[in-house]
């Protein structure tokens, strides 16, 4: 933890002798707007989880009718009954996501940081052309490869599986994360891996001992964002998965839409404020990996 | 196109690397089997999963595939529909066009800026990270199209706030005016910037502090440090960021379908590029045509990264 | 494909094509059946519709003697809707021994990009729920079964207008599980506070007209209106449409309406707008058809335009109790006309014709089904008395439209051809424009009427 000692706290004790209180209070009066602005900042920030959690404990017709943040009558059966309202109960769509979810972590981690490092680091023939297909990998409109992609997975023989949803991923099919970890590890300090070169370490070991430890920062965002996106991608999840014991938080969600036969709105935000919550912990739980992730410079130093 | 940054850094380590005088044909033949053998996933990924279903897309363009059915080869008759005949193509156009433009500049001014403030040891900086990262958990969920709609419904927060400001009783309903609909939904797109601003944060991270600490000791101002220091040090995460955003701007599919109910409304004044081809290929069955509106905006986008990795030469600072 | 000079494009794009368009791409029948098709799929669209269809069934036939049948189903709705079906396909199992039904549900906004990303792809749904509006755009691909070739469909007692409207070329095209009808639905405790008399069971557009204007000016508020603006609602615009002995589209796809007709519809609308009678396009609700963005359940309007079939679901997020009656015609009591709900259809490339058939008929001639589906509205009569039987009132409210409006009803207009969804869309866009002022009545028919027919040859 000393590594947190960042420039806010270095930084008065070198104007301080050149004009000492002025200097001070100024400092003190922007930490203290600063601290309103961001207290400010939250209020748009959380309105639409409050709005969420106001909806979640509304009577139906109120949801829509009054603009009103708090309940004229509070309900509170949406969220048991919003729970089992599936064919399943919604501990299944979240063990089921969560599956996906970590899997997916995993594979995106480990294959996006291995092709990143490929690219960044290593000098081999069409380097630069697979880099630019890998580019082109991400400007294609989703809904057009859709149909082919399914067929591919069907021919293997991967419909109704949680495979098409997490195989990939072992093979950093998103090119997004390969994309930023390039970035990431192009911004490393290339002196290290040159001594280490030197020293007689290969590719492998300069990847083990050099860039994956200082590519923290990169690891954690793949991580956290893999998380997110994969925890919300409907679309995917809609496609390749048919059975109701493989739904999925994001299907379970869509199951309580209001529909043209039914109207289930207070359930379904009950029950949106519930799919927040693994999101929201893993996301609390990975950015403290932003805070202490930085341990380069104790290396470096 | 794309590459001219890569190949500019890989002269100057080949330089280096002939100078020590190892023998250069049997490092760079090692140096490639490294570089496959790390590669090898990705590149697995693409033979099986990726390349196929592209390539697929990009033959069906020159059909009538319908999605359904069988399907006969009508040569550019699609592209030259698209260019000639197409109204509803042209207003997705022009929608889009705007969304990125707008949108991208404004989402990443926010995420940078809060993600230099949200940057330093402060009590509870973790929780003010989470809560400003909140929008962006939420996604693009059928709760949140409800909830943006209300906020700037009629009677919504929006309304009363600048009802009370203005005192104008009667306010329109911003996401059903054609005038401001996109507006809401560029809106929509800045207030989830914690995509930007996580890796904003990894990169600020990434800076080494000393060079904070010798900027003060020679008395350089804050702003000095922020164009000398931070810009640089972060401008490969600044040009992942613009880059990702712009694509990501030119396929933005969710907001719109969410809000407008897949119909791009109203009055097609947020068809975004991407929701016409949905709406083409699985609405109206011409899944040929959407192959060809699809390689269209590819092209697109490839210019504009392409564009933007040309610039790039100019501003962003790498570390090899 | 000559014009590629480069051998190593070309072997590409043979993979490729290969590996997508060969595996099953270009078809729509399984992939058992389909050995001998994959060499013709880059063919030129051929017609395949029913002739296809049926040799599917024969070359099948005979899989499923003796041993255990698995179908899957596939339908739209809520989670509701998923519990209900799920318990009668257990029901439909205990009564037919050796069949397994495996049920796919999906809400109403995901079902159909799912289900043509199957059919697509080989793994179609042995029966799949289809809507009256987009089911020919499966059918005319030769993705659908003749329902007529199955002795095992008891079709009696389903008005015949309805399986007339569905009979295309000779073929059926799916049976209506159940039914509704146009409903104009009110909330008559904000008719009593404008001191408005409740629509009568036929009225005229004209008296319709009026109704808007009291309704609103009885009320005196700001931001109430007596109506919803219909005029983008192609469902309102067909029912004017007959009451002047015209059509939206013919089966075969020509526009049976002219230019003046819609500029003469487009300026019934501008004038209740500029009265101030009929809600304006900012909260006019064009373009959903959730709840949520209804304006009579947003509290804005005293009445909306809706099908019968949704009262179940509107009521809860009502404000007040909602009332029925027919949509407005030219001539009063010819208006509107009996409508499938949700059509049963069974997938072309089924491997078991005989015990698809045998699902599609229990969940239209089983008594348990009304017992369950409360929402909607069986189409068999003897049905509809078992579920008014249980004492719902929303049922019994939708039993009693369905009465009125089939006592007067005329033959039921042809299904929606193929292409029909995208004149739909562009139908309500022109008329948005005209609502918000972006347009005019004529300019707005002028692009409609220049856009419109090639989408419908397309």
């Amino acid at each position: 933890m000393t590594l947190l000692k960042g420039p806010a706290e270095s930084r008065p004790a070198l104007p301080a002798t050149k004009a000492p209180n002025r200097v001070r209070r100024q400092i003190r009066l922007g930490r203290v707007l600063l601290q309103v602005f961001l207290a400010g900042g939250l209020f748009v920030m959380l309105y639409p989880l409050l709005w969420m959690l106001a909806s979640s404990v509304k009577p139906e017709n109120e949801i829509f009718g009054s603009a009103s943040l708090w309940p004229e009558e509070f309900v509170l059966t949406n969220y048991p009954e919003g729970w089992v309202a599936g064919q399943s109960s919604f501990s299944l769509y979240l063990r089921n996501s969560a599956v996906i979810a970590i899997l997916a972590v995993i594979g995106n981690v480990v294959s996006c940081t291995l092709a990143a490092f490929a690219f960044a680091r290593l000098k081999f023939r069409f380097r630069g052309g697979w880099f630019a297909i890998m580019l082109l990998t991400m400007m294609v409109p989703y809904h057009v490869v859709v149909v082919p992609q399914y067929i591919v997975f069907r021919t293997l023989g991967w419909i109704d599986t949680i495979l098409p949803l997490v195989v990939p991923k072992f093979f950093a099919v998103d090119g997004f994360f390969v994309f930023l970890m390039v970035q990431f590890i192009r911004g490393l300090p290339r002196d290290l891996d040159e001594a280490a070169e030197i020293d007689g370490c290969g590719p492998f070991r300069v990847f083990v001992r050099i860039v994956l430890p200082l590519t923290t920062p990169a690891m954690v965002t793949t991580a956290i964002f893999t998380f997110m996106w994969t925890w919300d991608d409907f679309f995917g999840q809609l496609i390749y998965l048919n059975d109701f014991t493989n739904f999925t938080v994001p299907l379970g969600l869509a199951a309580l839409q209001a529909s043209t036969y039914g109207s289930q709105w207070g359930k379904l935000m009950a029950m949106s404020v519930i799919s927040l919550i693994p999101t929201t912990a893993f996301f609390l739980l990975a950015q403290r990996r932003l805070i202490e992730g930085i341990s380069t410079t104790g290396i470096r130093g | 196109m794309t590459t001219t940054s890569l190949v500019g850094s890989r002269h100057g380590r080949a330089a280096k690397a002939g100078s020590r005088g190892a023998s250069r044909s049997r490092r760079a033949r090692r140096a490639n089997l490294a570089g496959y053998a790390f590669l090898t996933p990705w590149l697995i990924g693409l033979t099986v999963f990726t390349i196929g279903p592209l390539l697929a897309s990009l033959v069906l363009s020159f059909t009538d595939y319908s999605l359904i059915g069988k399907f006969g080869f009508v040569g550019w008759s699609n592209y030259v529909k698209m260019l000639t005949a197409d109204s509803r193509y042209l207003t997705s156009l022009r929608v889009t066009f705007v969304y990125v433009l707008v949108s991208v500049p404004l989402q990443l001014v926010f995420a940078l800026l809060l993600a230099m403030l949200l940057n330093r040891p402060m009590r509870g900086v973790g929780w003010y990270r989470a809560a400003y990262y909140l929008p962006s958990l939420l996604g693009s969920s059928v709760a949140v199209a409800v909830m943006w709609r209300q906020v700037f419904g009629r009677g919504g927060v929006v309304n009363s706030i600048l009802g009370a400001i203005t005192g104008i009783e009667t306010l329109p309903n911003w996401v059903q005016q054609p005038s401001t609909s996109l507006l809401t939904l560029i809106l929509l797109r800045a207030w989830q910037f914690g995509a930007p601003m996580v890796i904003f944060l990894a990169g600020l991270k990434q800076i080494p502090r000393e060079y904070y600490e010798a900027a003060q000791v020679d008395g350089a101002s804050k702003a000095r440090q922020f164009f000398s220091i931070t810009i640089p040090m972060l401008s490969p995460v600044l040009f992942f960021n613009i880059v990702m955003q712009v694509i990501g701007a030119f396929q933005a599919f969710l907001p719109a379908y969410i809000v407008s109910g897949g119909s791009g409304g109203p009055a097609d004044s947020t068809l975004f590029y991407t929701l016409y081809i949905y709406q083409t290929g699985f609405s109206y069955f011409h899944m040929g045509y959407a192959s060809a509106l699809a390689w269209t905006l590819l092209v697109m986008i490839a210019g504009a990264t392409g564009l933007l990795f040309w610039t790039s030469r100019y501003w962003v600072h790498y570390q090899d | 494909m000559t014009k590629y000079k480069s051998k190593l494009v070309r072997s590409i794009l043979v993979a490729a094509v290969a590996l997508s368009t060969a595996a099953g791409m270009g078809a729509c029948s399984s992939d058992d059946n389909k050995a001998s098709d994959g060499a013709t799929t880059t063919d030129a669209a051929t017609d395949t519709t029913g002739t296809d269809a049926t040799t599917a069934q024969a070359d099948n036939s005979g899989d499923s003697g003796g041993e255990a049948v698995e179908l899957q189903m596939a339908w739209w709705g809520d989670s509701e809707t998923n519990n209900k079906m799920i318990s009668l396909l257990g029901t439909f199992s205990e009564k037919n021994p050796g069949i397994t039904v495996i049920g796919q549900g999906a809400d109403w906004d995901s079902y159909f990009s799912k289900l043509s990303t199957q059919v697509a792809g080989g793994t179609a749904p042995d029966v799949q729920q289809h809507y009256p509006s987009t089911i020919q755009e499966y059918f005319s691909r030769g993705a659908l079964a003749d329902l007529n070739s199955f002795s095992n469909l008891d079709l009696s007692g389903i008005d015949q207008n309805l399986l007339d409207s569905l009979t295309i070329d000779g073929s059926l095209v799916g049976v209506p599980m159940t039914i509704m009808t146009h409903a104009f639905m009110y909330l008559p405790d904000v008719l009593a506070e404008a001191g408005v008399d409740a629509p009568a069971a036929s009225w005229t557009w004209d008296d319709f007209a009026q109704f808007c204007k009291d309704v609103t000016a009885g009320l005196g508020k700001t931001n109430v209106y007596g109506c919803a603006d219909g005029s983008a609602n192609d469902a309102a615009l067909q029912v004017y449409l007959h009451g002047i002995g015209k059509d939206l589209v013919t089966a075969d796809g020509q526009l049976a309406f002219d230019e003046a007709d819609f500029v003469t519809w487009l300026q019934f609308w501008a004038d209740l707008r500029d009265a101030g009678a009929i809600t304006p396009p900012d909260v006019a609700g064009y373009d959903s058809s959730s709840t949520e963005t209804d304006p009579m359940i947003q509290g804005v309007s005293a009445s909306s335009w809706r099908y019968s079939g949704d009262l179940q679901g509107w009521q809860p997020a009502a404000p007040s109790e909602i009332q029925m009656v027919p949509y407005p015609g030219v001539v009063a009591d010819k208006a509107g006309w009996l409508i499938s709900g949700d059509l049963l259809s069974i997938y072309s490339g089924t491997k078991y014709p005989e015990e698809a058939a045998a699902v599609v008929n229990f969940f239209i001639n089983d008594t348990a089904v009304p017992a369950v589906v409360t929402g909607r509205m069986p189409a068999k009569e003897v049905m509809q008395e078992a579920l008014r039987a249980q004492g719902n009132a929303d049922a019994s409210k939708m039993i009693d439209l369905i009465g009125l409006v089939s006592d007067n009803a005329g033959p039921v207009p042809p299904l929606s051809p193929a292409g029909w969804s995208e004149v739909s869309n562009l139908l309500g866009v022109v008329a948005q424009e005209v609502a918000y002022g972006s347009s005019t009545p004529e300019a707005a028919a002028a692009r409609f009427f220049a856009e419109a027919p090639a989408m419908l040859q397309g």
